[in-house]
């Protein structure tokens, strides 16, 4: 059995459920007319019910949205309208066509003091959005331009002549003792006898040990001119 | 997507122009380097690169020893032949020297893993080289003669003849090497008694 036919039957003064049923339907349609969503899941009775009742308010009285569904709508629609002229949205034609049913007109262009917030938020949206656009352009052209900079004050290269190398000697000459030249091993090694054949790396060692204590009498005596080494 | 295309071409151009500037500033120097060596260590003076030349000369000796405790002769082999390649400074008296001491040695090990042919050319090539009489040299001319007994002995039996040749052969090179230091002990002497 329906609904329907329960109410009309039923004549006689409404029960607490009917009542509590009535007032839960119109909250519903009252929400409904503040632009609320309908529920996901409804009776179809209850749909309809719903459908009616939004007609019958719609045809007797004026509907007012709520306030801040009124500032949201017209901040909305501003935006529009100025991203559409910054953006190359189509201009107005002649006949004002566009100009009259765009919101800009709600608006004085070119009066500071009568922006809304959501112009200034728009503006500096816009403004990052170009920067962002040059940044690349901008450091690909600083980066070629160093580079070629670069290349081109790059020093020539040039035989330096003798004075020049003179200069740039650190350390002092000394007199060469024999101990501190390259020279053949034989007065170090002596005669190398059958029984001293296979001793090569003993003699690889000490012409190694003669000819690094040189090198270090030379070394000490350039860091030190006038000392000897002990 | 195309801002990191360009952000990518950025880098690189920048990367390029820098890695430009400072391989001209690593040239430089590397010349100031060199010169340096030139100016502050003339003629025959013990150098730096004389050194480690020597180093690597003892430290590859050194390889051949414990691979020659290890029993592996084929890689104390080619520790050996590594000295050879060593770079030495132009001019250094003390090349020649290591190097047919090296090659001494070098022969002898062949010769003892029965190549002889091979090691006949290590020799040869060692003392034709030569440009100084030198007891290395002396000794070189030694283990030619050695090797040449040994091949000798080698095919004694089959080939008589081309062992007396070869017992020829290794006469003269130790007489070669009799005469190298007869002419050295002689100058030795001499300078002495000066």
């Amino acid at each position: 059995m329906s609904k329907r036919d329960d109410f009309e039957k039923d004549d006689g003064p409404a029960t607490p459920g009917e009542q509590a049923r009535a007032e839960a339907f119109g909250r519903l349609v009252d929400g409904l007319l503040a632009g609320d969503a309908l529920p996901p899941a409804m009776d179809s009775e209850d749909r309809a019910l719903v459908e009616a009742a939004t007609v019958v308010m719609a045809s007797s009285r004026a509907i007012e949205p709520a306030p801040e569904r009124t500032r949201r709508l017209v901040d909305q629609a501003l935006e529009a309208a100025i991203l559409r002229r910054s953006g190359g949205a189509p201009q107005a034609t002649d006949s004002g066509e566009h100009r009259a049913e765009s919101p800009m007109t709600l608006l004085p262009p070119e009066d500071p003091n009568e922006r809304s917030v959501t112009d200034v938020t728009t503006r500096r949206r816009r403004r990052s959005d170009q920067v962002a656009r040059v940044l690349p352009w901008a450091v690909a052209s600083l980066a070629a331009a160093a580079a070629i900079i670069l290349f081109i004050v790059r020093p020539p290269q040039k035989e330096r002549t003798a004075d020049e190398t003179a200069e740039v000697a650190p350390r002092a000459e000394v007199p060469l003792d024999v101990i501190n030249t390259s020279r053949p091993a034989d007065p170090l090694v002596g005669r190398i006898g059958k029984a001293d054949r296979g001793k090569a790396t003993e003699r690889i060692d000490l012409l190694y040990a003669d000819r690094m204590a040189g090198y270090r009498d030379l070394e000490f005596r350039r860091a030190l001119p006038g000392e000897r080494a002990p | 997507m195309r801002r990191i295309h360009w952000m990518i071409l950025a880098g690189v151009l920048a990367a390029a122009g820098v890695s430009s500037s400072c391989a001209t500033d690593d040239r430089d120097g590397e010349e100031k380097k060199g010169r340096v060596t030139e100016i502050t260590q003339p003629g025959d003076a013990l150098s730096e690169e004389l050194m480690l030349a020597l180093s690597m000369a003892k430290n590859l000796h050194h390889k051949a020893d414990v691979y020659l405790a290890e029993m592996k002769s084929d890689e104390a082999a080619k520790a050996l032949e590594a000295i050879l390649e060593i770079r030495f400074p132009e001019g250094a008296p003390e090349r020649e020297d290591v190097t047919l001491d090296a090659r001494a040695r070098l022969a002898r090990l062949l010769a003892s893993q029965g190549k002889l042919d091979q090691a006949l050319t290590v020799a040869d090539v060692g003392i034709k080289a030569a440009k100084r009489r030198s007891f290395f040299l002396a000794n070189l001319h030694a283990v030619r003669g050695e090797i040449l007994e040994g091949r000798a002995v080698q095919i004694e039996d089959k080939q008589p003849d081309e062992a007396k040749t070869l017992r020829r052969d290794a006469i003269k090179s130790l007489d070669e090497a009799i005469q190298i230091e007869k002419v050295l002990l002689d100058q030795r002497y001499q300078e002495r008694s000066r």
